[in-house]
């Protein structure tokens, strides 16, 4: 007798997934394999402006080593069961735990949450996926280990590993994950189990320093991919500066943007300024300040700007809001505030500190910026009710002139659904993201729909304009893919058909599926 | 009776929460730790919360639902060491949120990630002279939506919690004496959820 299920894998008969489950049971326990609806709950969609349905899947399974998620693969090679990995599932705006396509198995691996090492010497750990950036917060904490880490604004309840592998960003001079990743741990779609860079090498201890090993650099192919499972990583940890020098520069109208970036990315690239620049515009700044829209605006349509104006004039909010911090000795950082002081006073800014600050943004970002969690960015959610939200995050250089253009553009297309701009720019060492939080009420149909229209008019026009995505929701991963061209995307087919021929690991995650 | 028909049944106009089938279905739907007290978590400072609140406490001592209360500041609820404090005091339980937008999302996340599930959650709009609640829950394939006056808003939505608990529905006392929209004037927004920890 077959069990009567609402969401099964594409192609997948009722009897053969119910032989499948029968089978993970057997080696997870019961108690690991979930199919029971009002359990699945947790690994629903919400920020994803599309009906449930499209992304409800059919079973979670919570296996706690590597030697469970490879007995797993073969049980899904055998039946061809699609399995959708997540370390946390906490990537909000891009997407959160649901899978990729209805019927996919969630494969949660929150039980493989061991800090396995952390090296004081070489400010090195080695972590699995279930480890949140709290987690490793505490254990750095009661270790009394001057260590820091990078991590992004949904701190306290993401992972490092998850968010290395999408390739997240964060606010310390760590803030490119990616790049401050040192070796994997990957068990691939046939159990072979992978280690990469010195980690292939018997006995090697070079695994968490030395990126590269010999031969081609496989890392880069198991992020924003389903190439394999990622069940470890190392990563670099920052020493603590001696003297940590956080700040915020306020600027009172929008044009100055172009000045802003001119003057910060010579700061950048000279590292003179070590940590991602972010540059929070009013919008941003507000919601976690925290004011209610409501309370200035409840009109049809995107808030006027002359709401705007009075809502920073109240809460003594810039235009744009720069953060950015010195890490280095007193001695440097006393060096280079006047370098500070002289830019801030020449592209007309005012310097806020936490000395003459009281607001709730100010103290968030300065703790992302040393690494330490918090909670802080989610007041977004409050700024419109409903607490909907999906992240549009073009890329462009680091030229004031890209700015004002994307800025711009976004605002329209906004306007155009009655969206708020909402939005930030993050200076890397030559790149920005641009991060743009398309809040809208969930609870409203007609809402979400717009906010799905919305972002694919976003991606549609920027993309003509040559701007791609670096990550996006879920629900997107397909346009976002194909805005990339078809060379590329042949490429990845290629190689998911040599790695995962079953085409079971996450198929459709980032727009690759045979 | 299915999931769907079981919460239309209970947002239905006068039916809600006196169908003894209604609770019947409660029951076998989500009566996990029955004998438990369940903690109604609200958020302080938000007077359609402190109303919400206030009204599911009549409703269930009236449904015969243990319960405590427990109100927390958005400082609080915005932090991660407070809000698993308050989900270990009820492991294997049911907690009940009232809380803004913000909180919500927070609540619930850090409660998926000890695997507890949210079986029932709604957003509440409120406006100058109603409310209007979306209820998601696991079963339906899309949201419910209804609106009621401002004055008897707190009512139905509160005999909706305790139906879903499957307490014993029976008629409730006064309304909470808590002012609706008190405070700005302005629209504002909660959302109140079912978790089963």
């Amino acid at each position: 007798m077959t069990t009567k299920r609402k969401a099964l894998p594409k192609g997948i008969a009722a009897g053969e997934f119910d032989k499948a489950i029968k089978e993970l049971k057997t080696i997870l326990g019961g108690e690991n394999v979930v199919v029971d609806e009002s359990r699945l709950a947790p690994y629903n969609k919400i920020m994803m402006p599309v009906p449930n349905e499209q992304h409800a899947p059919s079973a979670a399974i919570t296996p706690d080593s590597v030697e469970q998620i490879q007995s797993v693969l073969k049980v899904l090679n055998k039946y061809k069961i699609p399995v959708y990995p997540i370390s946390t599932g906490k990537n909000l705006g891009y997407g959160s735990a649901a899978p990729v396509q209805r019927g996919q198995i969630v494969m949660d691996l929150r039980r493989m949450n061991k800090i396995i090492s952390v090296d004081p010497d070489l400010c090195t750990a080695l972590v699995e996926p279930g480890v949140t950036y709290q987690q490793l917060y505490d254990y750095l904490q009661e270790k009394k280990l001057p260590l820091w880490f990078s991590c992004p604004a949904p701190s306290a309840i993401a992972g490092p590993l998850g968010n290395m592998v999408d390739r997240g960003v964060g606010y310390t001079p760590y803030g490119e994950h990616f790049l401050f990743s040192c070796g994997m741990e990957v068990v691939m779609a046939n159990s072979e189990v992978l280690r990469t860079g010195m980690g292939s090498m018997p006995n090697s201890n070079t695994w968490q320093v030395f990126k590269w090993g010999y031969g081609p650099t496989l890392d880069g192919i198991f992020t924003q991919s389903n190439y394999g499972i990622v069940t470890k990583m190392g990563m670099w940890l920052m020493p603590a500066p001696p003297d940590f020098r956080p700040f915020s520069i306020q600027y009172p109208e929008e044009t100055d943007i172009t000045k802003i970036v001119e003057a910060l990315r010579p700061l950048r690239i000279a590292m003179v300024i070590p940590n991602a620049v972010v540059i929070a515009h009013a919008l941003w700044e507000a919601p976690c300040t925290p004011v209610k829209r409501a309370d200035y605006y409840t009109g049809p349509g995107a808030i006027p700007d002359e709401a705007v104006a009075r809502i920073r004039k109240d809460h003594n909010i810039g235009a744009w809001n720069v953060y950015a911090a010195l890490y280095g000795t007193k001695e440097t950082n006393d060096a280079n505030w006047k370098i500070i002081e002289a830019v801030a006073a020449g592209t007309g800014g005012k310097i806020v500190t936490r000395e003459n600050s009281t607001s709730k943004a100010l103290d968030y970002r300065f703790d992302l910026m040393k690494g330490k969690p918090n909670l802080g960015e989610f007041g977004l959610y409050n700024w419109r009710g409903g607490g909907g939200s999906i992240w549009f995050a073009p890329v462009s250089q680091a030229k004031g002139s890209e700015t004002l253009k994307q800025m711009k553009m976004a605002k329209d297309i906004l306007a155009k659904y009655g969206f708020d701009y909402v939005g930030e720019f993050i200076v890397g060492w030559r790149d920005m993201h641009h991060v743009i939080d398309l809040l809208y009420d969930r609870s409203d149909e007609e809402q979400t729909r717009k906010a799905n229209a919305c972002y694919d008019e976003l991606l549609h026009t920027f993309a003509k304009e040559g701007y791609g995505m670096y990550r996006a929701n879920t629900a997107f991963a397909e346009k976002v893919a194909a805005t990339y061209g078809p060379v590329k995307r042949s490429v990845e087919k290629k190689l998911k058909k040599a790695l995962d021929p079953n085409n079971i690991l996450a198929p459709g995650r980032c727009g690759i599926s045979l | 009776m299915d999931r769907r028909n079981f919460i239309k049944s209970l947002t239905a106009s006068g039916v809600l929460g006196a169908s003894p089938m209604a609770s019947q279905a409660a029951g076998e739907l989500f009566n996990t730790g029955a004998a438990k007290p369940v903690l109604i978590v609200g958020q302080s400072g938000l007077p359609q919360a402190a109303e919400l609140v206030a009204r599911l406490g009549q409703v269930f001592a009236a449904a015969g639902i243990k319960q405590l209360q427990v109100m927390a500041s958005s400082s609080e609820l915005a932090r991660y060491g407070d809000v698993t404090a308050l989900l270990d005091r009820v492991p294997g339980g049911r907690v009940i949120g009232v809380m803004d937008d913000a909180a919500g999302v927070i609540f619930q996340e850090l409660a998926a990630a000890r695997g507890a599930a949210c079986v029932l959650s709604t957003h509440h709009r409120f406006g100058a002279e109603e409310a209007r609640h979306c209820c998601s829950s696991v079963g339906l394939e899309s949201s419910i939506v209804w609106s009621d006056p401002l004055p008897a808003h707190a009512e139905r939505i509160s005999r909706l919690y305790a139906g879903t608990l499957g307490g014993q529905a029976s008629a409730p006392g006064p309304h909470a004496a808590a002012t609706p929209g008190a405070g700005s004037g302005a629209p504002a927004s909660l959302v109140s959820f079912l978790i089963n920890t």
